[in-house]
């Protein structure tokens, strides 16, 4: 079933007419606002996608401003790529409709293939992979599509996807979850290359969109939820190859023995136990995660955080418990909670408050709220000292609005400064290491959504100054954890 | 026996596996160390080519109809001498006839007892998607019970070989627990790398189940050995 070119310069071109197209035909095109087909065009529409949008249906001369056409052979132009949104019965008729035409790339994503384990949905979805071939390449069916900023396009329906093209390259075999990441990805300030729906995979599956990504500059970082492969061996040398130069991150779903049944009744695929991808994992290097949470999370802290090999975490916490809990999550998350040298520990002592602090790491600036010169002066002399390969701040607030919304100015006597939030970023940038700032979501008492709201400001901010925020330290220690296992694997040449 | 012949008899009489006495000259051929297996078809047989390997010995009976050996009263360990080993001979004939009346016994294997070591296990399995899979685990109650086994895809690097037995839970047992010896831990790498490459040459094996392996301060010895064959291949 390997149609697609072995050779990456030819990869990139052969699928290049689902990200980057100069003209899309509609199969299915509906004025109907129930159907899909009416929500691709808009959608595409209110992206602002630049090229030529051929609705297709024989009852409409007209859409949405767009003429229409009754089939894509009446076309006049030529069609670099079309999107099939009708029921099943007629995406085979339409296919080969696109073939008579000479379309190279077709996403399907009616449903009612494979995944309804009914036997004709099964004997169409045989009849797709047959059709495919010969230049012609599918992605889906019963999926969502693509959203690639680059071509200007997106298929997975949501007003929010960001115009700007970044370094993440996504890849869903759920078209629901490519949506969610999508969305999450800008909650998180980061932008992708493309993100891709990829459903039944009857012809482009997951290890040909990896090969994709592979060629394709712009992409750094992959996540990708996967349920299951047809194509394991190559699946697993594409992924040999390509994590030493982009980290994958992986949710596989359907590890667990009732999960697995979930998958294959949900995609059609075929789960594999979790001792096989351990194997995989281990071997590749391709980072495993197992929630949504942990793959957001963790392609974060690739995604914003410098490539750190060391382990030894530096904590400025406001309070005993905080020190605590930094502690234990280094140790679930591999990482080290050194003491400090004495030279470095009196030089900080001399910062802190004479009593309820700690200077020894983790430490402990005794009260949430001290002064700006104290935070900056503690946070340059852990980057300098040679003794931290991160800094964690958690509990200590960074900006001068929380601190009045908490009602801690109150106990400072103005001594809040303006540039107290620039902190993290500043000893992000003037030291390359990685720092991270710890802002709860919630916990906070009906009718101060201004608390909320200036959390969410201060998380903007700092994702798009080079820190990483995460809501609790156990899922910034996680995070950050397998940042560094990956960089001291492949930055380190320490593996044979 | 080369492979080639082992592979042609099986096929010949439409078996889907290999008796030991095949399985352990088919892993000699991976370069692994076995403990020499010979079928002995009578009492006197037997006892020659025990007094031959030298004592102790062990028995196990040799039939293609009874798979689970131990369950027919079918091995007896640690014979001391002649005599010793023609009564086990006797007593595996008549148990191995009690258990299954209608099995073709063709005799027992004689084999010299290994000595004792630590005891671990090496499997191999095809995964439906992934293909050949090699397994490591320590033998016994922490496979059997704990599931303490560690898989990682054919073709291994040699990382991969270090980091699966290393993986785990009881390789403290392997390092030196409590004082006992260590085992030869680069020595298993190595027939896991040997048995690596060997399964990416043999197509034709299905499952491999190498139970137990006995490691020991230098090397170690495979005491019984198993071989599925793919069903195309027969």
């Amino acid at each position: 079933m390997d149609k697609v070119s072995q050779s990456n310069d030819n990869v990139l071109s052969e699928l290049k007419p689902f990200f980057t197209p100069r003209s899309i035909a509609i199969i299915g095109a509906s004025s109907d606002p129930g159907k899909f087909g009416r929500t691709i065009v808009r959608t595409l529409q209110e992206y602002g996608y630049k090229g030529q949008i051929y609705p297709i249906n024989p009852k409409l001369s007209e859409l949405d401003g767009y003429k229409a056409y009754p089939s894509v052979t009446a076309i006049p132009g030529e069609v670099d790529v079309a999107y099939i949104c009708t029921g099943a019965a007629i995406v085979i008729p339409a296919v080969k409709e696109c073939k008579e035409k000479g379309i190279k790339a077709i996403t399907i994503m009616s449903a009612g293939f494979k995944e309804t384990g009914s036997e004709e949905g099964i004997r169409m979805e045989e009849e797709l992979k047959k059709l495919a071939g010969d230049g012609l390449h599918i992605i889906g069916p019963n999926c969502f599509g693509v959203y690639c900023p680059e071509g200007g396009i997106t298929q997975i329906s949501g007003e929010c996807h960001s115009q700007e093209s970044g370094p993440l390259g996504i890849i869903s075999q759920s078209g629901g979850l490519c949506e969610e990441i999508a969305r999450a990805a800008r909650d998180y300030s980061m932008n992708v290359s493309m993100a891709t729906s990829y459903g039944n995979a009857c012809d482009i599956t997951e290890t040909e969109l990896l090969r994709y990504l592979e060629a394709d500059e712009n992409t750094r970082i992959i996540g990708a939820y996967i349920e299951g492969t047809r194509k394991g061996r190559e699946f697993f040398s594409i992924l040999e190859r390509l994590v030493p130069v982009k980290p994958v991150i992986i949710y596989k779903g359907g590890l667990t023995p009732s999960g697995a049944k979930m998958v294959s009744s949900h995609t059609a695929s075929l789960g594999g136990s979790e001792q096989i991808w351990n194997a995989i994992f281990r071997q590749t290097g391709a980072t495993r995660v197992d929630s949504f949470v942990e793959l957001m999370d963790t392609v974060s802290a690739f995604y914003h955080l410098p490539p750190q090999t060391d382990n030894r975490i530096a904590l400025i916490g406001g309070g005993g418990a905080v020190s605590v809990a930094a502690t234990d999550a280094c140790y679930y998350a591999g990482l080290e909670m050194p003491r400090l040298s004495e030279g470095v520990r009196d030089k900080i002592a001399k910062l802190l408050p004479p009593v309820g602090a700690s200077a020894n790491n983790p430490i402990d600036v005794a009260v949430p709220f001290p002064p700006a010169g104290l935070i900056k002066g503690v946070a340059e002399l852990l980057a300098s000292s040679g003794e931290a390969g991160s800094i964690i701040l958690d509990k200590v607030t960074l900006s001068c609005r929380l601190r009045e919304l908490f009602g801690y100015s109150k106990q400072v006597n103005g001594e809040d400064q303006p540039w107290l939030e620039e902190i993290p970023a500043m000893i992000a940038k003037q030291y390359s290491i990685p720092v991270i700032v710890i802002l709860r979501d919630g916990g906070n008492p009906p009718g101060k959504a201004d608390i909320e709201a200036e959390n969410h400001r201060l998380r903007e901010y700092y994702h798009q100054n080079g820190v990483a925020v995460y809501p609790t330290i156990q899922r910034a220690l996680k995070s950050l954890g397998k940042v560094i296992a990956y960089n001291k694997r492949f930055r380190n040449g320490a593996r044979s | 026996m080369t492979v080639e012949t082992i592979l042609e008899q099986a096929r010949r009489e439409k078996r889907a596996f290999l008796n030991e006495i095949e399985s352990k000259e088919f892993m000699q051929e991976a370069g692994v160390p076995v403990t020499q297996a010979v079928l002995a078809t009578s009492e006197e047989e037997v006892a020659a080519l025990a007094s031959k390997l030298g004592f102790p010995v062990a028995l196990k009976v040799m039939s293609n109809d009874i798979v689970h050996k131990s369950d027919a009263g079918g091995v007896k360990l640690g014979l001391k001498d002649g005599e010793e080993a023609k009564s086990a001979y006797r007593e595996i004939m008549a148990s191995a006839k009690q258990y299954n009346p209608d099995a073709v016994i063709q005799g027992v294997s004689v084999q010299q007892m290994a000595r004792p070591g630590q005891e671990v296990i090496i499997g191999m399995t095809r995964d439906a998607q992934f293909g050949p899979v090699l397994m490591f685990g320590i033998g016994g109650v922490m496979v059997e019970v704990m599931k303490d086994v560690s898989f990682r895809l054919v073709p291994l690097k040699p990382a991969d070989a270090a980091e699966m037995v290393r993986e785990i839970k009881g390789y403290p047992l392997l390092d030196g627990f409590r004082g006992s010896e260590p085992c030869d831990v680069p020595y298993l790498e190595q027939m896991l790398l040997g048995l690596s490459a060997f399964i990416e040459q043999h197509p034709e094996i299905k499952e491999l189940d190498l139970n137990p392996v006995f490691a020991y301060k230098e090397g170690a010895m495979v005491v019984d050995a198993r071989v599925i064959l793919e069903d195309t291949m027969i």
